[in-house]
């Protein structure tokens, strides 16, 4: 049986909140020291009273765990460690009576090499379908121009399987073979998959890796037109049979690349801004806002049915990859002086420590997140600027248990400390005991309860999510301000950058006669004239307006 | 159905009432109809609607017979009751009315009605002109809503007078007197509108479907307009709820509208006023209502709920309520602003859930009886006149303290909590 | 002598034979009846648990403040709390039959006893705890309804209703648990008559005027408009 999605408008993931989980770090229903869908179940109240309107689930899917379940062994099961597929679907229901919307996670590039697809096609003869399933060569010299990814770990993209007598072609680590979608028994397999989750009623898959699915000699392997027409029929096979799903792309590309993964609103009907969120960072620190005007100027139109998806921090490090060398120094220097937060291209480090614990920090960059034009999305933690630890090898200091309270185990588990995932944060700043959920309930000016604010005031402006964005030029360089349009709602946006208090003196003639009202606290400000509208901000303030007309 | 019998099912104007055993005063009402339809338009152009909710009194039989030569345009429609409605006695004495509105409006969808007129049951002195009041709009003048506007004594409606009109015209910007009235005339494409709209499965089954559907209207920024249709007689009703489950139901529906629409009223500036066809009358005094004892269930309500008022209001509010519990007789006055932030503040702890939404509201009820008490120390013997204005001037506090409502809404002080 | 030792051995011999023979039956009857629990005990705690389980009973227990029953119960699960101790409990029934085949009255009685008390000490956790938040919600809801109908003494009625409550819930709890029942109801209806007569006083002495100005007014024949004779709507 088909159960629909929840969602009744179709184009629900332009007006969602988007939170980000990972299944085994939320929450221990049986106190095994690993999260499961039992113990997400008991925190959906949770996430209701927060606002998010969609959960994002990282992999669940049985796996060796190599790459934190990135490596899948099966793609219709659920981990034995997450609970039983009927967790899960108890999970989604629940959810959805919630009104809240179920993303998961499909890594459609590359599976583990223990799925049975990758044993069948080892031992199977060359040539033979089961074989053709995955990449094989017999030199590693082929498609020599694709770079490797994970630097750190991997010195090439071909790995020799003896069983085989052949190279196997990855392009992240040795141990997840990449699909071969030259084979259409491949995607007519992935498809099913798909129709396997849809089925049950998920709301969207969060396609991980999408720009490596096609490999062609003399190209580095990355968004060829091949892959977009993979993932054009996978669009074009969900349309046909469900209505309301959607389809968020991973791709770590440039923005014109990018572009091309909504094709003509027949591919993806969201991707994640990677070039942006690094840069917002940057601009913070210089306390200058052309890093931001820069990409959003180059940040191509989308379709109309196609919107981008951003995020400040996610479950991977702060990648750098879409930044010049220089930028990346600029980076390296300014977040991570200490060496052991780097990974890869990236900086392994959560929100709140990125931003040296500033509650004004945290509050100014969330209010770009919610105010630009896109879908935020919050990674789980961030909501209470939960601490990570960078000394836990490759980016499971991002993916600590979440911090429920300040009893042992963060609350998250009441099994022995030792038998835990992973251990909880537990440095005297960030730590659960001092950065925790019930805690800051039971606070009324904790950041937690900021976030619920300012993600219920998001919902009251569907503009927000939808409208355009004009940026204006005022002389101070250290203020940013936009203007959000959607048909006749009007929003002024005003950022100061800098730790200092700063003046700014906008041109807003185009909208002579408007009156500005404060969106927080419904705070009227003088009328809009010809003359230069003058603000002071504090330091690292946000204003938001909205813009009402003057009174008859 | 055959073409032919398909045109003569069509009628362009339907008259709806909602019954369940309203024998005593349904005949009068079905005559009435009888007499305005005769008397303006042709009767053959009309249907009568009848949604029973299984009456056991021979409701649909005394209306056939009332109707005489006209029962053949008679339609009657059944509409499901269930036994919670019967345990919960609403306070405009129809149980289940939301499910009856839905009935009559189906139907006339189904009868392609170019306007639909809904009449209250319990309704008494139905005058045959109301009828031709209440359509006339839609057809001459192209609105698609219409309401009543009534000519009420000053210390009757004043729940409507001091809560629902006040905060129904500062949150939607639009003037109407009885925005929960049950009888009203709606076109056919609001009509359509209505049964369309997400969430009209709630509000058809909430007790206070009347404000839903004139809410429903002014959002979907449809024409409205009153029509003063005089005094308003209602047979009262045994089973009738008292005042505080009356404050739960009218209020309740009101605040929750509210979390719905919060989108569309937080834009809305300011307030108009709708157009108004016929000339307000003037209702008589009626008789006295003893306002001591108003005062003395206000002192009472301070005495013994200032607690439970606590976890709403915020202590200024509280100080100024300790003053006015201490005033005597002729300094006994409540302000307007200090009203309306009341009001404001229970709309907030209805939307945080504070207490539980029956507790909050019946808690309103001594507050409500104080505030009653004061405004008929001022205006109780001044005449109609002197009652508008009064109600102008506390419209316009709701409309002043908004921001109040809205910055509260957006960014709730929790220092309370 | 050789003959008479060889009878009684023989005689002895075959009632042990006997005894053994009699009581064989009963060990097969207990271990049969034993297993046949423990089958029927997994079964019902396996599909307990999944029918709790999809029911949310877990959360349904978290939100009605039942945080005490969550501590207790094994994996913060309450569904498995209690389909653990049902399984445990048919457990202990096929015991308590095997037992009874066997015919050992000492430990079955014994058993019995303890074994009947469980579930009265569960149910009286269990009314305790309701009866708690009864109490609150009740006393809040007496309170609002008793100012609305005006009645002076409304703090005391919710007072007494809440220590009413508690009291009945209190006497429920210890009337399961079977703990000096004839005291108990002697001191309930001693305490319940109290609290009755005070509320009687209480509400006799606080509203004397009142009935005495109501009394007047309908002697005097005027009509005085309640509250709720108004259409406020």
């Amino acid at each position: 049986m088909t159960i629909a999605g929840s969602a009744r408008d179709a184009h629900w993931y332009k007006d969602a909140i988007i939170y980000e989980l990972h299944v085994k770090a939320f929450f221990d229903g049986n106190n095994d020291g690993i999260g499961d869908f039992a113990g997400l179940l008991q925190k959906l109240d949770y996430l209701q009273e927060l606002g998010v309107t969609c959960l994002w689930l990282l992999p669940f899917f049985p796996s060796p765990l190599r790459d934190d379940g990135y490596d899948i062994a099966d793609y219709r099961n659920v981990h034995p460690g997450y609970g039983t597929l009927e967790d899960f679907r108890t999970f989604l229901k629940a959810a959805h009576d919630r009104g809240m919307q179920v993303v998961i996670e499909l890594v459609v590039n590359h599976t583990s090499d223990q799925h049975a697809w990758f044993q069948r096609a080892r031992k199977a003869p060359p040539g033979s379908p089961e074989r053709e399933f995955y990449v094989w060569s017999d030199s590693d010299q082929r498609y020599r121009d694709a770079r490797t990814i994970f630097v750190d770990a991997e010195r090439s993209n071909w790995t020799w399987d003896p069983d085989a007598h052949a190279y196997y072609w990855h392009r992240f680590f040795s141990h997840q073979p990449d699909l071969n979608y030259d084979n259409p028994a491949v995607l007519a397999e992935i498809e099913k998959v798909m129709d396997f989750w849809l089925d049950m009623g998920v709301d969207g898959f969060r396609l991980d890796a999408v720009p490596y699915l096609v490999e062609r000699e003399g190209t580095n392997c990355e968004n060829l037109p091949e892959t977009h027409e993979v993932i054009r029929r996978i669009r074009a096979h969900i349309d046909g049979r469900y209505g309301g799903r959607m389809l968020l792309a991973e791709a770590n590309q440039p923005p014109s690349d990018v572009r091309a993964y909504f094709g003509d609103g027949d591919e993806c009907h969201m991707a994640f801004h990677f070039p942006l969120m690094p840069r917002i960072f940057m601009a913070l620190h210089l306390e200058d806002r052309s890093p931001i005007t820069d990409i959003m100027a180059r940040t191509p139109d989308l379709p109309d049915s196609c919107q981008w998806a951003l995020f400040l921090r996610n479950h991977d490090e702060l990648t750098l990859e879409m930044m010049t060398d220089e930028e990346r120094d600029y980076m390296y220097l300014a977040y991570s002086a200490d060496p052991q937060a780097r990974l890869n291209v990236g900086i392994r480090r959560r929100l709140a420590p990125l931003m040296g614990n500033s509650r004004r920090r945290i509050e100014l960059l969330t209010s770009l997140l919610f105010s630009f034009p896109g879908t935020p999305i919050i990674y789980y933690g961030d909501e209470i600027g939960m601490g990570d630890n960078v000394y836990l090898g490759d980016r499971n200091g991002v993916r600590t248990p979440m911090q429920w309270t300040g009893d042992r185990n963060a609350g998250f588990s009441r099994a022995h400390p030792a038998r835990l995932y992973s251990p909880v944060v537990m440095d005297p700043v960030n730590g659960y005991q001092a950065v925790n959920v019930e805690a800051q309930e039971g606070d009324p000016a904790s950041l937690l309860h900021w976030m619920k604010n300012m993600i219920s005031l998001r919902k009251l402006f569907r503009v927000l999510g939808r409208g355009s964005i004009e940026f204006l030029q005022p002389a101070n360089g250290k203020v940013l301000p936009y203007l959000r349009r959607d048909g006749d709602d009007i929003i002024l946006c005003v950022a100061n950058l800098s730790r200092f208090t700063q003046p700014a003196e906008l041109d807003l003639s185009a909208l002579n006669g408007y009156v500005p009202v404060e969106m927080l606290g419904y705070t009227e400000f003088p009328p809009i004239g010809t003359l230069p509208y003058f603000l002071t901000l504090g330091p690292y303030a946000f204003y938001w307006f909205e813009l009402q007309r003057a009174r008859r | 159905m055959p073409d032919a019998d398909r045109a003569a099912a069509v009628a362009p104007i339907v008259v709806g009432i909602g019954t369940y055993n309203n024998a005593g005063t349904i005949a009068a009402i079905a005559r009435a109809v009888r007499d305005g339809l005769c008397r303006d338009f042709s009767v053959r152009d009309s249907r009568i609607v009848l949604a029973d909710g299984g009456s056991t009194d021979g409701t649909p039989d005394l209306v056939r017979e009332a109707l005489g030569d006209a029962a053949g345009r008679l339609v009657q429609v059944g509409y499901p009751l269930h036994p919670v409605d019967l345990f919960d006695a609403p306070y405009h004495g129809l149980p289940g009315r939301g499910r009856a509105l839905a009935a009559i409006l189906g139907a006339a969808r189904e009868l392609g009605a170019q306007v639909c007129t809904v009449l209250d049951a319990n309704a008494e002195g139905l005058a045959p002109g109301w009828l031709a009041a209440l359509i006339r709009p839609v057809l001459d003048d192209a609105f698609d809503f219409v309401a009543p506007y009534y000519a009420r004594a000053p210390h009757e409606g004043a729940l409507t007078r001091s809560i629902v009109y006040p905060v129904f015209r500062a949150l939607y910007g639009v003037r109407i007197r009885q925005p929960m009235a049950g009888d009203f005339s709606c076109s056919g494409r609001l009509v359509e509108h209505f049964l369309g709209q997400e969430g009209w499965q709630d509000g058809a089954r909430a007790v206070g479907v009347d404000i839903w559907t004139t809410t429903a209207a002014v959002c979907g920024g449809f024409r409205l307009c009153e029509v003063a249709l005089g005094a308003r007689r209602h047979e009262t009703r045994g089973d009738a709820p008292d005042l505080s489950m009356t404050i739960v139901q009218v209020v309740g529906a009101l605040f929750a509208g509210a979390e719905r629409r919060a989108e569309f009223w937080q834009r809305v500036r300011g307030s108009s006023a709708v157009p108004v066809f016929g000339q307000p009358t003037e209702a008589g005094d009626g008789s006295p209502i003893e306002i001591g004892r108003l005062i003395e269930a206000f002192r009472l309500g301070h005495r013994e709920l200032r607690d439970v008022w606590a976890a709403v209001l915020p202590p200024a509010t509280g100080v100024a309520l300790n003053r006015l519990a201490q005033a005597d007789r002729p300094s006994f006055a409540m302000d307007d602003d200090l009203w309306a932030r009341i009001i404001y503040d229970f709309a907030i702890g209805h939307r945080l859930r504070v207490l539980p939404a029956d507790h909050l509201l019946r808690a309103l009820t001594p507050l409500y009886l104080g505030w009653l008490a004061a405004f008929l120390e001022q205006a109780g013997t001044a005449g109609a006149a002197a009652v508008e204005e009064r109600i102008e001037r506390l419209s316009l506090a709701f409309e002043r303290q908004k921001p109040y409502l809205i910055s509260r809404w957006r960014w709730p002080e929790r220092f309370n909590a | 002598m050789w003959d008479q030792v060889h009878v009684i051995f023989n005689r002895a011999a075959g009632r042990i034979v006997e005894n053994i023979a009699n009581f064989l039956p009963g060990v097969v009857v207990l271990l049969a009846l034993l297993v046949l629990a423990l089958v029927t005990a997994v079964i019902v705690r396996v599909v307990l648990y999944r029918l709790l389980r999809g029911l949310d009973f877990d959360r349904w227990a978290a939100r009605s403040g039942m945080a005490m029953l969550i501590d207790w119960s094994p994996n913060r699960s309450p569904a498995l709390l209690v389909a653990r101790a049902v399984q445990w409990m048919i457990l202990a029934l096929g015991l308590l039959a095997g037992l009874s085949a066997l015919d050992a009255a000492m430990p079955s009685y014994f058993a019995m006893t303890v074994f009947r008390y469980i579930p009265n000490l569960l149910a009286a956790v269990i009314i305790l705890v309701l009866g708690d938040l009864l109490a609150r919600f009740l006393a809040r809801s007496v309170l609002i309804s008793a100012v609305n109908m005006q009645i002076q003494v409304a703090r005391v009625l919710s007072v007494g209703v809440k220590w009413l409550v508690l009291i009945m819930a209190g006497t429920m709890a210890l009337e399961q648990v079977g703990l000096g029942r004839q005291i108990l109801l002697l001191a309930f209806g001693i305490l319940f008559g109290g609290i009755v007569l005070a509320m009687a006083l209480a509400v006799g002495l606080g509203s004397k005027d009142a009935v005495s100005r109501t009394l007047d007014r309908q002697l005097r024949g005027t009509a005085d408009h309640r509250t709720d004779d108004i259409d406020h709507v």
